[in-house]
């Protein structure tokens, strides 16, 4: 049995590191080293500070070091778990959603692909990064950069590219969300209410100027209305150009949230099948499948 | 003068709060006649689909005329409800009657093994689930919108204007049933 968290595992590794020969000796010799060049450089109160400062260094490393490999063990457990394989080349990503092209700067962890449930489609999963710049006044100061988190789960949907021209739907922003760095701004979208209440003061719903609201409405009956008002993750969605992106903010690092998501996932691709399947057999003359 | 001023202020605030109040009220009633209509559409796909089922369970047992007359009864006294309370009894019976259906098609092996009962039988399966959820939302949005406007001092703007809505019930005698626990 693997590791349910990323957190997990971490102390064990963490006194796995410490205890190693080459730690003890970095100890050892890095305060010896710390506290002779603090007391021939800076006297008593330097030699009494520069070893334990040292010390302090080392073990916020090996915390550090131990942390990445629980999350890495996480991870491959994950993947094992899923049948997923690691993705090279994320950034081929970056052109399909507004929120995997968001800010100055993107980054990527933990991608995975694999099959979503039994829908025959591949997921990619990840953990995604973008971070906006704030230009310095000056010369003197760095320029500042704020970092905005997400694990998102993508599926391509080519199929469903032409009834869905761009879709987005995510969590209402209070008051203060307005002061956060907001992708979509500049984009032609209207908002769209929905008829549940509860939904609407969940959910914000954009959709691109071309999309036909009909087939929205047709798209959130009220089952999937009511699965998106309940459902514990609160999942996010972009869909646009073919690609499907279920995404929450912030790094998912359990498997269980994990799970939620690429179920999330393969719902939501599932509805977006059901429909484009309805719209062919309709336009076909045939009865539309229940 | 000041005073003057200060009364004129709050009589525009207390204006302001009288508008906006209002305005949310039309838009909370707008909300519940618009999940009315979502049940609404549910339930009419779900009166165009009897007289296929009924026609094809015709085909396998002429004999249950009893309980195809009940469907087609119960079916055209819900088309003909009106709405609130009557309506959901009047769908409560013909969910009753479409139960006496699935009865009768677990006698009647053939009916069963039928491609097109069971593509009907399915549909009528998800029909009713989306009016599951459909009635949910609906009495989602009547709950939100009598809490706003029952609620003080909401209740000086609503007046005799907004009055409180009925939730829709439509429970089956099954889903109320107490289950009985034996130990």
């Amino acid at each position: 049995m693997g590791p349910t968290n990323a957190n997990a595992g971490r102390g064990d590794w963490f006194r796995a590191t410490l205890g190693r020969p080459v730690t003890i000796t970095m100890l050892v010799l890095g305060a010896s080293a710390a506290l002779v060049l603090g007391a021939a450089f800076g006297g008593p109160a330097a030699a009494a500070l520069a070893p334990v400062a040292v010390v302090v260094a080392i073990v916020a490393i090996v915390w550090w070091i131990a942390d990445r490999k629980a999350e890495n063990v996480f991870w491959k457990h994950v993947a094992d778990s899923l049948g997923f394989e690691p993705f090279f080349d994320p950034t081929a990503l970056e052109t399909t959603t507004p929120l995997l092209h968001a800010g100055d700067r993107r980054s990527w962890k933990h991608e995975l692909m694999g099959p979503l449930g039994e829908s025959g489609l591949t997921a990619r999963l990840a953990q995604y990064r973008y971070e906006v710049r704030e230009e310095s006044a000056n010369d003197k100061t760095p320029d500042k950069w704020t970092s905005y988190r997400y694990t998102i789960c993508l599926v391509e949907l080519e199929s469903g590219m032409p009834m869905f021209p761009g879709l987005y739907l995510r969590e209402r922003r209070g008051l203060l969300g307005g002061l956060d760095h907001d992708w979509l701004d500049g984009r032609r979208l209207s908002k769209v209410e929905l008829e549940s209440t509860e939904f609407n003061e969940t959910y914000e719903l954009q959709i691109a100027s071309q999309q036909d609201e009909g087939r929205l409405r047709e798209f959130f009956d009220p089952k999937t209305i009511v699965w998106f008002s309940e459902h514990p993750l609160r999942p996010h969605v972009e869909f646009r150009a073919g690609f499907l992106v279920v995404y929450v903010p912030g790094y998912i690092e359990d498997l269980g949230r994990v799970v939620w998501l690429l179920e999330a996932a393969e719902r939501i691709a599932g509805r977006v099948v059901a429909e484009v399947g309805e719209a062919h057999a309709t336009v076909a003359g045939e009865p539309a499948p229940g | 003068m000041t005073v003057l001023l200060v009364v004129a202020g709050l009589l525009a605030l207390v204006g302001l709060w009288v508008v906006l109040t209002n305005n949310s009220f039309i838009r909370a009633r707008n909300k519940v006649d618009e999940a009315w209509s979502g049940i609404d559409i549910q339930l009419k796909r779900r009166h165009d689909l009897v007289p296929n089922l009924v026609d094809t369970v015709k085909g396998y047992a002429a004999h249950e005329s009893a309980t195809l007359a009940a469907v087609t009864q119960a079916r055209a006294a819900a088309m003909g409800a009106g709405s609130g309370a009557d309506r959901g009894a009047a769908e409560e019976r013909l969910t009753s009657a479409l139960d006496g259906i699935r009865v009768v098609a677990e006698q009647y092996p053939d009916l069963k093994a039928s491609q097109s009962f069971q593509t009907l039988m399915a549909q009528l399966s998800e029909l009713e689930d989306q009016i599951q959820a459909a009635r949910r939302i609906f009495n989602a949005n009547v709950n939100s919108y009598n809490t706003r406007i029952q609620l003080f001092p909401n209740t000086l703007v609503a007046g005799g204007k907004f009055t409180a809505r009925d939730l829709f019930q439509l429970d089956s005698p099954a889903e109320r049933a107490v289950p009985a626990v034996a130990f």
